[in-house]
């Protein structure tokens, strides 16, 4: 088929203002304030934050089948996964795995120095706790292949393989501390392959804009139950039991997350998919907030322990200025020093 | 629908899991810091036990007997008992203990300043002069510090974990915390949701949930505080709990996040 004859790529300012949201989210659930507060209150603001990686999971298949699925090539999608995915995972992991060296980490984990460094570069390592999300995304790179030929089934047949990675996102759980991208990938799969389920079957996602209210009326309401009782009854937070033991345990947080995902989807599709410079920018940042917005959050948390601040709300404004405005500084400046190149060091 | 993924999974999985399996250690070695319950303020002094020895001034082991050493006090400990049920459970084939606890000490006593410190110094010196490596540290403290901030009492926890891997170069070692917030009729549940909170805030790798030693009555105890000998032997065996669960919830972690596969 002619370049001329494929039909024009729409540009998907619901989806980009989605990640513009998604990335505010992943900041405020790793700020401490969140996490030190302990009240009913605050585990339910945990409740909606929490896992809202998962939602970037799904913009991420929804763009892959979007800008890739009409003229595929594994080879070239895998050379710029690795050049602006993979190498500023290298980047970022370099400071990150010398710092765990510098604090002995190594001997926490009982692994010698070359046994850290390796470990790490395959998980994510344990410093900054967002990287465990590039080598998951990694294998999921590696599966897309299969998922672009299975998008050209009945979609019912692909409904049926959705629903049954869902129900293994609703009844698994992270592992420890995210620390296997293998089972990182069997329990968030689900969302990256409901992206590209709603992008390569138009007709289903035209349904949801057209009833989005209901959509999300729906949906936020399934969310709201959930995280009453998740709150509740003590199920959330929840203990870190890994991937293994909590096998087939009902995990209300990750089904909560499928319905507040469709939700914001249906909403933003359709309420929201309109230009917003700001929101427009920070979604162009936000795989580069991603990366470094631990790292200043981190400098934010050591301080605050050497002045010994307590966990007050001026605190959590304190730790938004530091992991938010530090992140956007720091990657405006980094932009227009590394240029053109920026892409492959920040991510952005 | 819940036992056919835990089976069907369990089979999928278990290639990763041959190579690795829960390590019991041949020779436990445990440091013990806390106040006068951890120390030899108890009431009974068990004798010599085969196979249970003790860390002395100056660095040797000697085989372990009340009083202990390092610790507080001219009583009993707990010590001994945690010892025997370790090796009748098989978990080691000889443990070694090194209790330096100081009575009646609130946490700031461990701090820079306070009148624990100097021990713990010259503990840690002892300990990183001799490469003395430790397999758990078990922390036993909180009764001094009833109406203390609960996140001044973290703060301070921290600061002390801090110290001691740096000081004794103990970093490889597990924290066990044990739950102690008061003698009876007398507890802070609010120091005691704290020290609950510290070991979940891990519970695989460094810091581990201890014995609940609030939940012991005053049978267990002969002074309202410290324990009579019953309350030794219950209290070593809901240790040896405690670091079997330990060791079977890190033996976990390492498999699942793939430690297993590195040196």
């Amino acid at each position: 088929m002619h370049a001329s004859a494929l039909p024009k790529r729409t540009y998907l300012y619901g989806i980009e203002n989605l990640r513009a949201l998604a990335i505010c989210m992943v900041v405020l659930t790793h700020c401490q304030y969140f996490v030190l507060l302990d009240n009913i209150y605050a585990r339910f603001i945990r409740f909606v934050l929490s896992d809202v990686t998962a939602v970037f999971l799904f913009i991420s298949g929804f763009l892959l089948h979007h800008i890739e699925a009409q003229k595929f090539n594994y080879k070239n999608f895998l050379a710029k996964k690795i050049k602006f995915v993979f190498l500023p995972y290298i980047f970022y992991m370099i400071p990150a795995t010398a710092a765990g060296l510098f604090m002995h980490q190594h001997e926490s984990y009982q692994l010698t120095i070359p046994g850290y460094i390796e470990w790490s570069l395959l998980v994510g390592g344990p410093v900054i706790g967002p990287l465990w999300f590039i080598p998951m995304i990694m294998l999921c790179f590696v599966t897309v292949p299969a998922l672009l030929r299975m998008t050209r089934m009945n979609p019912w047949i692909v409904g049926i393989i959705l629903c049954i990675t869902l129900l293994v996102s609703a009844f698994t759980h992270r592992p420890y501390r995210s620390l296997n991208p293998f089972t990182s990938f069997i329990h968030f799969f689900s969302f990256y392959l409901s992206g590209i389920y709603l992008s390569s079957f138009p007709k289903i996602a035209n349904k949801i804009k057209a009833h989005a209210l209901a959509v999300a009326i729906f949906s936020l309401s399934i969310f709201t139950i959930l995280a009453i009782y998740a709150v509740t009854h003590h199920l959330f937070p929840e203990p870190d039991d890994g991937f293994m033991t909590t096998l087939g345990d009902f995990n209300a947080l990750m089904t909560g997350k499928i319905f507040l995902c469709l939700a914001l989807y249906a909403l933003f599709e359709r309420y929201a998919c309109v230009h917003r410079p700001h929101l427009s920018h920070i979604a162009s940042l936000s795989f580069g907030i991603f990366f470094v917005h631990q790292f200043f959050l981190i400098a934010a948390d050591r301080i605050a322990t050497q002045l010994q601040w307590e966990y007050t709300s001026e605190w959590f404004m304190i730790e938004l200025f530091f992991g938010f405005g530090g992140s956007l500084l720091y990657l405006h400046v980094a932009k227009r020093i590394l240029k053109k190149r920026s892409k492959y060091v920040i991510g952005c | 629908m819940s036992l056919a993924v835990k089976s069907l999974s369990l089979i999928i999985f278990s290639l990763s899991y041959l190579t690795a399996h829960a390590e019991e250690p041949k020779n436990l070695r445990i440091l013990v810091i806390g106040q006068s319950i951890s120390s030899n303020c108890n009431q009974y002094r068990f004798p010599v036990s085969p196979h249970i020895d003790q860390i002395t001034l100056t660095g040797t082991e000697v085989p372990a007997k009340d009083p202990m050493i390092w610790a507080d006090c001219t009583g009993g400990s707990m010590w001994i008992p945690l010892g025997q049920e370790l090796l009748a459970r098989h978990m080691a084939e000889r443990v070694v203990f090194m209790p330096i606890g100081v009575a009646g000490t609130a946490i700031r006593d461990w701090l820079p300043g306070g009148r624990a410190y100097p021990k713990l110094q010259t503990a840690m010196r002892l300990i990183r002069d001799h490469k003395i490596h430790f397999d758990f540290i078990l922390w036993h403290q909180g009764s001094s510090d009833y109406g203390t901030s609960p996140l001044k009492y973290r703060e301070s926890f921290l600061s002390v974990v801090r110290d001691v891997r740096k000081q004794g170069n103990l970093r490889g070692s597990k924290w066990i915390i044990a739950r102690h917030s008061g003698c009876v009729g007398r507890f802070d549940p609010a120091i005691w949701k704290v020290q609950n909170q510290l070991a979940a805030s891990d519970n695989n790798l460094n810091f581990f949930t201890g014995p609940d030693n609030n939940l012991l009555g005053a049978a267990w105890r002969f002074d309202g505080c410290n324990l009579n000998k019953a309350g030794q032997e219950r209290m070593g065996a809901l240790w040896a709990d405690s670091i079997q669960h330990a060791l079977a919830r890190n033996a976990r972690f390492r498999r699942e996040t793939l430690l297993t596969w590195f040196h």
